[in-house]
């Protein structure tokens, strides 16, 4: 029964951190149209930077993680300007396409720059001790992944939904045209959409991080578990993306428990089964806009 | 206020739209620019509000010119900031965002809370209909009120010059009216000079001053809307009344007893 509930518990601290993940695409998705298949790079990108600046430079953790962050937000904003931009009016399949690109470039950077190598943070980004009650244990990297997960997504939302800025982003995602009609910057208004969602990748390649290592397999764990978080949830919906990696992480670490012995590997492949049970019932995903149209 | 002098056009570098269009907007005037589809009445609007480059479309020659200024490359960005401010066609709106979410973006230009606040406050007094569905999803209402929706996003963004592409596009008669008397009223009240592109001949000129009748690409006719109405090829091209008065006989069928002279 304890195990059930330590599960449980792990799966929602791993699921606010496979939820802050898919936000990153969410913003991205929501104002430019782009469904981001780099995001698990930025994820692998952003951790690997901050590995660095904590391990070789002893930044302490906080501000590695900052920098880190600021740092994915310039490169996010240079990927846009130099890829994304000068296909702005080409067919959306044509700008996936460029995304892959940026995929099978980033993952090789980070082989070429940092090698195969594990690498351990130094130490949690709020230092607190190992919590245990009811027999159950929740350590540090688990609270800090969703306390802070948990904040990021709650600002972000909020911020998308109430701010001018945030109201401006998402007209721009719906006409582009009639966004500049009405006097919004559109070239501005995508800078910031790539820069926030590289930031909160990055943010979120952290928080995995510190659960075990950063590797290599940061941009496996990306693609794998983040992309069905993102599409089952909705991909216009910040509480669709939060929701789905609570119930992706939950069961997955359920699974993981019980079957993980038995069916090596099984874990990698939950979130996308999850995802297409839930694609046959509701093809728009969880919260996600459905099309209006006048018939 | 706004001029228009030997407007010429080009879409994707071949398609030869407008070939010479002149007409002048004066401050607080309501102008009606008619003409049968494909004359190029929407490229005309288009070309002043400057969302040309964003259809592949360019002005080669003539020019636009706003208070004194010249429009010709300026972003759409900056001309909605001059205060020129355009609904286009087809009631263009926002779909996923709600009636309130659509008119605080239209104000997006404007500078403080309050200022927002006293514009929502005075778009909710011209169209009350709007006031009871402020967090509908604008994609869901029905047309009529999101021809208002449109119109008063434009309002929000205190315009010295609306340009209206086909407002009674698609709505009742009844319906019509109504957002015709909504315009009559703001061009009184808010002092915004109206360019009206219409199709909807007899309503369009009831309500304007002066009319512009284009043709293929060119401006072939203007004038006071009171002689508009009266003049006789403007009757039988537009307004369908031909012989009016007399009985027609089906012996004398002909489509245009009129040669239409205009198209050189």
């Amino acid at each position: 029964m304890t195990l059930i509930i330590q599960a449980i518990l792990d799966g929602i601290c791993i699921g606010a951190i496979y939820g802050l993940g898919a936000m990153g695409l969410v913003v991205i998705q929501k104002s430019s149209g782009v469904f981001n298949i780099a995001q698990g790079m930025f994820m692998m990108f952003g951790g690997f930077i901050a590995a660095n600046l904590t391990l070789n430079l002893g930044m302490p953790m906080w501000l590695g993680t900052i920098v880190s962050m600021g740092a994915m937000a310039v490169i996010g904003m240079i990927l846009n300007f130099l890829i994304m931009r000068p296909l702005a009016g080409e067919p959306p399949f044509t700008q996936l396409m460029a995304t892959i690109g940026m995929l099978s470039i980033m993952y090789g950077l980070v082989m070429v720059i940092w090698g195969t190598d594990p690498y351990i943070y130094p130490s949690e980004i709020i230092p607190i001790a190992d919590l245990k009650f009811l027999g159950l244990h929740l350590s540090p990297s688990y609270v800090n992944g969703f306390i802070i997960a948990l904040i990021a997504c709650l600002v972000l939302s909020e911020y998308y939904r109430r701010s001018k800025e945030g109201t401006a982003m998402r007209a721009t995602s719906e006409d582009e045209e009639l966004a500049a009609s009405v006097g919004i910057k559109v070239t501005k208004v995508l800078k910031l959409t790539w820069s926030i969602g590289a930031a909160c990748s990055t943010l979120a390649g952290v928080l995995f991080g510190m659960l075990g290592s950063v590797n290599y397999m940061l941009g496996e764990i990306g693609l794998m578990a983040i992309m069905p978080v993102l599409v089952f949830g909705g991909l216009e919906s910040f509480l669709g993306a939060l929701l789905a990696g609570f119930i992706v992480g939950v069961v997955n670490m359920i699974v993981g428990v019980y079957w993980e012995g038995s069916f090596p590997g099984i874990t990698a492949v939950v979130p996308l089964i999850i995802m297409l049970l839930i694609l046959i019932v509701k093809p728009y995903g969880l919260f996600g806009e459905e099309r209006i149209e006048r018939i | 206020m706004l001029t228009i002098q030997n407007l010429e056009v080009v879409y994707n570098n071949v398609i030869w739209v407008l070939k010479g269009v002149s007409m002048e907007v004066p401050v607080g005037g309501m102008i009606c620019l008619l003409g049968s589809n494909g004359a190029g009445k929407s490229t005309t609007l288009k070309a002043i509000s400057g969302v040309l480059n964003l259809q592949w479309g360019a002005i080669t020659g003539g020019f636009v010119e706003f208070e004194g200024e010249r429009l010709n490359n300026k972003s759409p960005q900056d001309i909605a900031q001059a205060g020129i401010i355009q609904c286009f066609e087809g009631r263009r709106l926002f779909k996923h965002l709600t009636t309130e979410e659509n008119l605080r973006m239209g104000g997006y230009l404007l500078s403080s809370n309050a200022a927002m606040r006293s514009r929502l406050d005075m778009v909710y007094n011209y169209f009350p209909r709007l006031a009871d569905m402020t967090h509908r999803i604008s994609g869901y209402l029905s047309g009529g009120e999101q021809q208002m929706l449109v119109i008063g996003r434009a309002l929000m963004a205190k315009p010295k010059i609306m340009l209206l592409d086909e407002p009674s596009l698609g709505l009742a008669p009844l319906m019509t009216k109504s957002i015709f008397t909504a315009i009559q009223k703001i061009n009184k009240e808010e002092k915004v000079a109206f360019l009206l592109v219409e199709q909807n001949t007899k309503a369009a000129l009831s309500i304007t001053d002066y009319g512009f009748v284009m043709e293929n690409g060119r401006t072939v006719m203007d004038g006071p809307s009171a002689k508009l109405r009266d003049n006789e090829d403007v009757k039988e091209f537009y307004l369908g009344l031909s012989q009016v008065g007399t009985k027609k006989s089906f012996k004398d069928t002909k489509f245009y007893k009129r040669r239409k002279r205009w198209l050189a």
